[in-house]
């Protein structure tokens, strides 16, 4: 009894709009786990821990107030500033494409609302992730804070150079359709790591292209499927 | 006052008004085409612009409609139309820009949807404006129509004109506010035709319409531009990047082929095709051509700093050639002449089209003078001094690569280059062809591509020295398409050349893009195993080398193949594509893409879909068969649905009303009661009403859609004679616009000749001279062009002008002659023959690129010749 006292006392002092937060996620929680079977789970993703992310993560978190009811929609969804937030499958897609361990280091370019970031949270170890956009690196950062993803560093620059001082990096992802595999990044892989990022022109189907350095640092690619990212610093589109 | 006598004894201002009017909304096209391509893309302006043409449509269909009501104060409605022009055309484009909708959200979104609708209506209002004054000047003057609607096609010839050249001087976004002044002359000029000034209403008329025109003209010069790029737009993430400190905008061009801007930008890192491995590409600036991205321009001094480029998978072919004399091809940022000069290039010799280009990266640059530029010189002609021997270091070139010594600028287009020029090259490098796949996007892929077809590989071919290899460097498509089709372009110019393709070929790929190449000679062994090494060193896979064998693939970048197969699409597509006709013609046929190599004929080298696939599509990709789809077919093809639709309602609904007004005067007659209040809907000679509205729809749709395919066929045709898709539209235009219109103007004179008094000789005997011309076009065009593609710009300029006189000309009796018969019938039918022709005319733009890119040039000119044949058939079994 004393605990549930001390329990209703604790939530009489969050502030309301946490507590709202909260009480909407729940609710949405079925709406997360039917975007999960429905369009993830059934459409081939079949790592359980990426598709336990899927479910834990509040998508409509990471997107504005007017595209919350389409937040569980497997659809690409507006973030301002000329950028999206992935479509829930190609998120879940190119995270078990790089069959992640719980200690595993990833690194991520392209930040956008951070949402890719916390899928890769609930997974593994530590992400580092990058933005070239000020304004978007700045509220991904205080979003991730907000939902208490303590274990993802936002910073703001250039991906493409990746982040020397925590490399090497177990995985690495590129959520921004480039024109060529950034050399640095390949550097920055570990032996044994896997890196996915779309290559090809904007506004047009780009390949998500693997790369995978083995054990004795010889580099290969794989074409894996076709996608559709929006330009520049964009995020998956649609598969 | 009563329709008809308004333009008596003032027929000379009223065609200056029409003749502006005309000037007015060609130019307007031109500055809302020109700003929409930069400010989103082309597939979307294609159906914008489409869209608004409706307005000419439109404008009929209302006419005919309202056309009681407007007999009865024509120069109120007529004043009344051209102010909407003037004030639409100064303001529409700033208005729509607000209506703008999210375009990746286009296909998700029924609000955006609506705005798209929203945003193109807008930009409908001044070609509906324009329509209706044009319309209803031609009704009025039914009696002299032929000058009146002289007076309308060369001023359309003019304004297209003059449209070019004002994207010169002002630039798209000041363009509408400039052109709204000639529409204000135009105004002007009506409100004399109607003697405006003499009466107090006409007066106090007069005041306002020109006191709204200025009050929408003037803010509209003053007024600053504000540009509103799509916010996807590569161009618009510089910009973002320019406002918040982290990119410089350093230099803008702005001219009629596309917009310039560059910038500097510290975090792009641009290099097309570098493997994985290769080193970092140097410090850059971006270049954007109509607000896309279209590659990196190198600030480096030395050679040694673009060893990126000697890691790219086409550095193949320079690998393959010491110190090589280099064709360069349609190269824009000089990324690949640095690739030319870092493998020791003798003489680099780049064809650009584009004499603004190289000047704004000099300008960007900040170098101290611009590169020395030469026109497409005669054949055999040399270039400017340059050393001979290759320059130990660039040191001495600076940054800026095409004032480099041993580099020589021409300003031409590549395949009339090729053509004209006498020299020969160790490797010609179809830099233009370069880049990330085209076909999946925008209207690119409906666009002609004179470059790439069996004809101008076959041309580069003859310039090739011993030795010497051509080379192509496309991106990778999933499923495989741009460069399958290049293997094949490429095998069959060598057996049209009399070589057998498999000795020639190579095909590597790294992980990102397809090199391509044709060898001069057969290849030989050791030039086969070369191949094979330097694909290790480029970390490429090799696909296709004469003798290959499933032994000898590797797989450092794994692709897509035939399931149970060893090796990639890319392998088995060749080996069909070199294996005999059957397997070959079956190859094409299987495809799930139009794979088969362009000609001269049918010139789409981006164009890949093919009707018959769409169930494969659909099954293959379920809901996002859609987006799978080449976006440029799929947007042509939503436009023709779209205008056939639109067409539908627009003919169907004047139509309608016409024969209920009809009807209800029979009734009136017979009962007695209605007979003085109509005029009788008199038609020359008293046969009754009988025919004109059937008559007027095959008529007026049939020259609708010929004059159009006819006029986009020579477009397409001219192109490569003249050099420029910019001068090929303007002179085919300037010509058939303005011939046609002499037609049209002289028809009062012709007319004198017995045999061809009657409206109906003369369309009888036009329709059969158009048929037969536009074939005797076909075939004898390429021949005599052939003839003068040595000759200088301003003779080409004047060939294409004579050329098309004949057929202009008689193209230009149809129209009146055949307002002449609907005036006949009633002057209701004037604007119902409006309206149907200008819906026909804008269907025929997306359906002549359909044709063409269905069935090549022959068979646009074929459903050409048959429109005016039925013209002619319809009029002779009207006359019977």
């Amino acid at each position: 009894m004393r605990g549930v006292t001390v329990l209703l006392l604790s939530l009489s002092l969050l502030p309301p709009t946490t507590l709202a937060a909260d009480e909407h996620a729940d609710e949405r929680a079925d709406e997360r786990r039917q975007m999960v079977d429905r369009h993830i789970d059934r459409e081939g993703v079949s790592d359980r821990a990426v598709l336990e992310a899927m479910r834990e993560v509040p998508r409509h978190e990471f997107v504005g107030s007017e595209h919350r009811s389409q937040a569980y929609a497997n659809r690409p969804l507006p973030i301002g500033h000329g950028q999206t937030i992935s479509q829930p499958y190609m998120v879940a897609f190119m995270t078990e494409v790089l069959e992640l361990d719980a200690d595993d280091t990833v690194f991520e370019v392209g930040t956008g609302s951070g949402y890719q970031a916390a899928v890769l949270a609930e997974i593994v170890q530590e992400v580092h992730t990058v933005e070239i956009i000020e304004a978007l690196a700045g509220s991904a950062r205080r979003r991730l804070d907000r939902l208490g993803y303590d274990n993802v560093t936002v910073e703001e620059g250039d991906g493409y150079f990746g982040k020397e001082a925590a490399a090497p990096f177990d995985a690495i992802i590129v959520t921004a359709a480039a024109g060529h595999i950034p050399s640095p990044l390949v550097e920055q892989l570990d032996r044994g790591g896997r890196m996915v990022i779309p290559v090809g022109p904007v506004h047009a189907v780009q390949n998500l292209v693997l790369v995978t350095k083995d054990a004795e640092g010889e580099v290969t690619t794989e074409q894996l499927l076709p996608v559709r990212f929006v330009p520049m610093t964009g995020r998956a589109q649609e598969r | 006052m009563r329709a008809g006598s308004v333009g008596e004894g003032r027929l000379g201002p009223a065609s200056a008004a029409v003749f502006l009017a005309s000037a007015v909304v060609l130019a307007l096209q031109i500055a809302f085409i020109r700003a929409l391509s930069f400010d989103t893309y082309h597939h979307f302006t294609y159906l914008v612009i489409s869209t608004a043409l409706l307005g000419f449509g439109a404008s009929g269909t209302v006419l005919t409609v309202a056309w009681r009501r407007i007999e009865r104060r024509p120069a109120f409605w007529s004043t009344a139309a051209l102010v909407l022009l003037v004030v639409t055309s100064a303001l529409a484009y700033r208005v729509a820009v607000g209506l703008r909708p999210d375009m990746q959200y286009v296909l998700f979104s029924l609000r955006e949807v609506l705005k798209l609708w929203a945003h193109a209506l807008v930009l409908f209002v001044p070609f509906f404006a324009g329509g209706a004054f044009v319309g209803m000047a031609l009704a009025f003057f039914r009696g002299r129509v032929g000058l009146v609607y002289g007076a309308n096609m060369v001023g359309s010839g003019l304004g297209g004109v003059s449209g070019v050249l004002l994207a010169f001087v002002v630039g798209p976004y000041r363009m509408p506010a400039v052109i709204a002044l000639l529409g204000v002359a135009a105004l002007f000029s009506w409100l004399w035709s109607f003697d405006m000034l003499r009466s107090r209403s006409g007066r106090r008329t007069a005041v306002i319409a020109v006191a709204v025109s200025l009050a929408a003209v003037v803010p509209a010069l003053t007024a600053p531009v504000r540009t509103s790029i799509d916010q996807y737009k590569s161009v618009a993430h510089a910009l973002r990047l320019a406002e918040q400190g982290d990119a410089e905008h350093l230099e803008q061009a702005i001219g009629p082929r596309e917009q310039i801007d560059i910038f500097d930008i510290p975090s792009e890192h641009h290099t097309l095709f570098a493997s994985p491995t290769a080193p970092a590409p140097p410090r850059q600036l971006s270049l954007y051509l109509d607000g896309d991205h279209a590659g990196g321009v190198f600030l480096i001094d030395e050679v040694e700093e673009a060893e990126v480029m000697r890691h790219t998978a086409q550095a193949l072919a320079y690998r393959l050639v010491s110190e090589p004399e280099v064709l360069l091809l349609g190269e824009r940022t000089g990324v690949n002449v640095w690739l030319a000069l870092a493998h020791g290039a003798r003489r680099v010799t780049v064809v650009q089209p584009n004499p603004q280009l190289p000047r704004a990266i000099a300008a960007g640059i900040g170098a101290d003078g611009a590169p020395a530029f030469e026109s497409a010189e005669p054949e055999g002609s040399e270039g400017p001094e340059g050393p001979e021997e290759p320059p130990a270091s660039s040191s001495q070139a600076g940054a800026q690569v095409f004032a480099h010594p041993a580099v020589r600028v021409v300003n031409a287009e590549p395949r009339l280059f090729l053509e004209r020029t006498g020299e020969s090259f160790d490797i010609i490098h179809f830099a233009e062809a370069e880049g990330m796949p085209a076909g999946a996007g925008g209207l690119a892929s409906m666009g002609e591509d004179y470059m790439l077809t069996v004809e101008a590989v076959e041309a580069a071919l003859r310039r090739l020295t011993d030795g010497g290899y051509l080379t192509a460097t496309r991106g990778m498509q999933s499923p495989p398409r741009d460069n399958v089709r290049l293997f094949a372009l490429f095998a069959e110019a060598l057996r049209t050349a009399g070589a057998e393709p498999a000795e020639h070929l190579v095909q590597a790929r790294n992980y990102l893009a397809v090199t391509t190449l044709a060898s001069a000679d057969p290849m030989k062994p050791e030039g086969v195993a070369r191949v094979r090494e330097l694909a290790a060193e480029l970390s490429a896979d090799v696909d296709y080398h004469p003798g290959i064998t499933e032994d000898d693939l590797t797989e450092r970048n794994r692709v897509s193949g035939p399931e149970g197969a060893k090796g990639s699409w890319y392998y088995h597509a060749a080996q069909r594509i070199l294996g005999d006709e059957g397997r070959r013609e079956a190859f094409f046929r299987d495809w799930v893409y139009d794979l088969r190599p362009p000609t001269d004929d049918r010139p789409y080298f981006h164009s890949f879909f093919r009707f018959s696939s769409l169930p494969r599509y659909i099954r293959s990709y379920g809901q996002y068969w859609f987006q799978r789809l080449e976006l440029g077919y799929a947007v042509v093809l939503v436009t023709f649905v779209q205008v056939v639709l639109a067409a539908l309602v627009l003919i169907l609904a004047p139509i309608v009303v016409l024969r209920r007004r009809r009807g209800r005067r029979a009734g009136g007659k017979a009962g007695g009661k209605a007979g003085g209040r109509a005029p009788p809907l008199e038609e020359p000679g008293g046969a009754g009403l009988r025919r004109p509205i059937g008559w007027t729809v095959v008529h007026f749709t049939a020259i609708g859609l010929g004059f159009l395919l006819l006029e986009m066929l020579h477009i397409q045709r001219f192109t490569r004679f003249l050099g420029d898709p910019i001068y090929a539209t303007a002179a085919v235009l300037t010509a058939i616009l303005v011939f046609s219109g002499a037609g049209s103007a002289a028809q009062g004179l012709i007319a004198r000749r017995p045999r061809l008094r009657s409206a109906g000789e003369r369309i009888r005997t036009a329709g059969v001279a158009v048929a037969v011309l536009a074939m005797v076009y076909y075939l004898a065009l390429d021949p005599v062009l052939q003839l003068g593609v040595g000759a200088g710009e301003p003779v080409r300029f004047v060939i294409t002008l004579l050329l098309l006189l004949p057929i202009s000309f008689m193209m230009g009796w149809l129209m009146p002659a055949g307002l002449e018969i609907a005036a006949g019938g009633s002057s209701e039918l004037v604007p119902l023959a409006w309206a149907i022709n200008g819906v026909a005319s804008v269907a025929a733009t997306p359906l002549s690129v359909m044709i063409a890119a269905g069935g090549g040039f022959l068979t646009v000119s074929a459903v050409a010749a048959a429109c005016y044949a039925v013209a002619a058939i319809a009029v002779m079994r009207e006359q019977k």
